[in-house]
């Protein structure tokens, strides 16, 4: 599984129905204890190297980012799922820094990145989805038939629920997390 | 020379150091000190009000476990190192030849050659259940199924053993190595056992250097976080993995602040006892 606070507890959360951005101490304590439970049968926990686990047979299954799943050795030989409880909705952002000195520059780079030309070499050589409409249907098909997640829809995304700053309830999620990785 | 122009000169060459120092150590120092005492704001950052809140925090059972599984994990590395490092040490110091000594020297701090990430690494592809030795001892029907040699505590203890030996070989060596051998011989001459000379002759006279040695062994271990990671498979986690974690996941750099202190305070707490120790071996010998 992986350890990092918020992935590490979202599947026990998801499984108990509640939200990936609980801070409710009662919820996070019930998912905690779920995962300490799991911790016996689970082989540890990596949020780094998962896919070189399977590469090397260590690993039968591992929890991972949908996008470095596309990074094992041999992807003819991989499945991958997406629970049916359901899973987080993580997109990498971009933003400008209130104060910065160069928003037209800033602008400008955006602008690049948005190209479909240059969203479509992202998709193709990073293997991520990208939010580009004309960059993911320029996708070659036998791409999207080697790495079958890089076919998900926007629809199936979108119903997965959105991972959102905690605010001040980051102590208390992360106390949750720590006592699962501090549990024998 | 004058004394105050060697004064001057001395502080020249001393500036380099300090200079060395104050950057990177006593600044460092004093922002997690000072940080410490804040608290984190909603969305990460520090809020500068005056807090003790996280020192209250630390002393949370979760915490202290952590530090206790630390502490027992570095107490284990730096025993093993030991019983391991001293007949190393001793092999190596008693070699005749010069050329025969640093030959096994250069032995000792080879592997300081390759990234110690890359060596605790290497670890994984030896050691797990599809690995090296598993497949070997397989191969040649020595076991049935693969042995779960790695992501346990064995797996950590045995990673940070073959981190850190050379550290404990060294001090022992060079103790071992000033030992002028005509003391042994004349405990022997008076009929003392090997291992009778090495309990009151020998060991007595190291005392420094297996101080030391510990010292330089237990402290790195401690804080280690790279091995429980890589090699207990981060099924536990030991007090710099929890420091980590809250730099870098909870963001909560004040209570992380507050935890690496905590470790500070268990390794300045060893430092003290060590020169202590010292200072006592030395009376002693100056007694005898």
């Amino acid at each position: 599984m992986m350890d990092e606070d918020r992935w590490l507890m979202i599947p026990a959360l998801k499984v108990l129905g509640y939200s990936a951005n609980s801070t409710d101490e009662a919820q996070l304590q019930e998912a905690a204890d779920l995962l300490i439970t799991a911790k016996s049968s689970l082989l540890g926990y990596d949020a780094e190297t998962f896919y070189t686990k399977l590469d090397s047979g260590e690993a039968v299954a591992v929890h991972g980012w949908d996008g470095w799943c596309n990074y094992v050795a041999d992807p003819a030989t991989m499945g991958w799922a997406l629970p049916a409880e359901g899973s987080d909705l993580f997109v990498d952002t971009m933003l400008i820094p209130k104060g910065s000195t160069r928003v037209e520059a800033a602008h400008q780079f955006i602008d690049f990145i948005l190209e479909p030309e240059n969203g479509q070499w992202v998709a193709e050589n990073i293997l991520y989805k990208v939010p580009n409409k004309a960059a993911m249907d320029a996708l070659d098909p036998a791409l999207l038939a080697t790495y079958p997640n890089l076919a998900i829809t926007p629809t199936e995304l979108l119903a997965q629920e959105s991972l959102r700053d905690l605010g001040a309830g980051q102590v208390t999620f992360t106390e949750a997390a720590t006592q699962v990785k501090a549990a024998n | 020379m004058k004394a105050t122009s060697r004064w001057r000169h001395g502080r020249l060459t001393l500036a380099p150091a300090l200079l060395w120092w104050g950057i990177f150590l006593a600044a460092p120092l004093a922002l997690i000190l000072g940080n410490s005492f804040f608290r984190r704001g909603s969305f990460g950052g520090i809020v500068y009000e005056p807090t003790l809140d996280n020192f209250v925090r630390a002393v949370d059972p979760l915490y202290l476990g952590v530090l206790a599984y630390s502490v027992q994990i570095a107490i284990i590395t730096t025993a093993i190192c030991f019983a391991i490092g001293l007949p190393a040490a001793y092999f190596i110091a008693t070699r005749r030849t010069a050329r025969a000594r640093n030959a096994l020297l250069l032995l000792v701090i080879l592997p300081f050659w390759t990234n110690f990430l890359i060596r605790t690494y290497a670890w994984i592809v030896l050691l797990n259940r599809e690995g090296v030795v598993n497949q070997t001892l397989q191969g040649l029907g020595v076991v049935d199924g693969p042995l779960p040699l790695l992501y346990n505590d064995f797996a950590v203890v045995m990673g940070l053993v073959y981190g850190y030996i050379p550290l404990m070989i060294l001090p022992l060596y060079a103790a071992l190595e000033r030992l002028n051998p005509d003391i042994r011989e004349a405990a022997e001459d008076l009929g003392a056992h090997p291992f009778r000379i090495l309990r009151t002759v020998t060991l007595p006279l190291i005392v420094p250097g297996i101080v030391a040695g510990c010292v330089f062994v237990f402290v790195p271990t401690l804080g280690n976080f790279p091995v429980p990671q890589l090699l207990g498979g981060g099924r536990r986690i030991m007090i710099g993995n929890l420091v980590n974690q809250q730099f870098l996941e909870a963001r909560d750099w004040p209570f992380g602040a507050t935890l690496a202190l905590g470790l500070m305070f268990v390794l300045m707490v060893l430092l003290v006892v060590q020169s202590r120790v010292l200072r006592r071996n030395r009376e002693l010998a100056l007694d005898a």
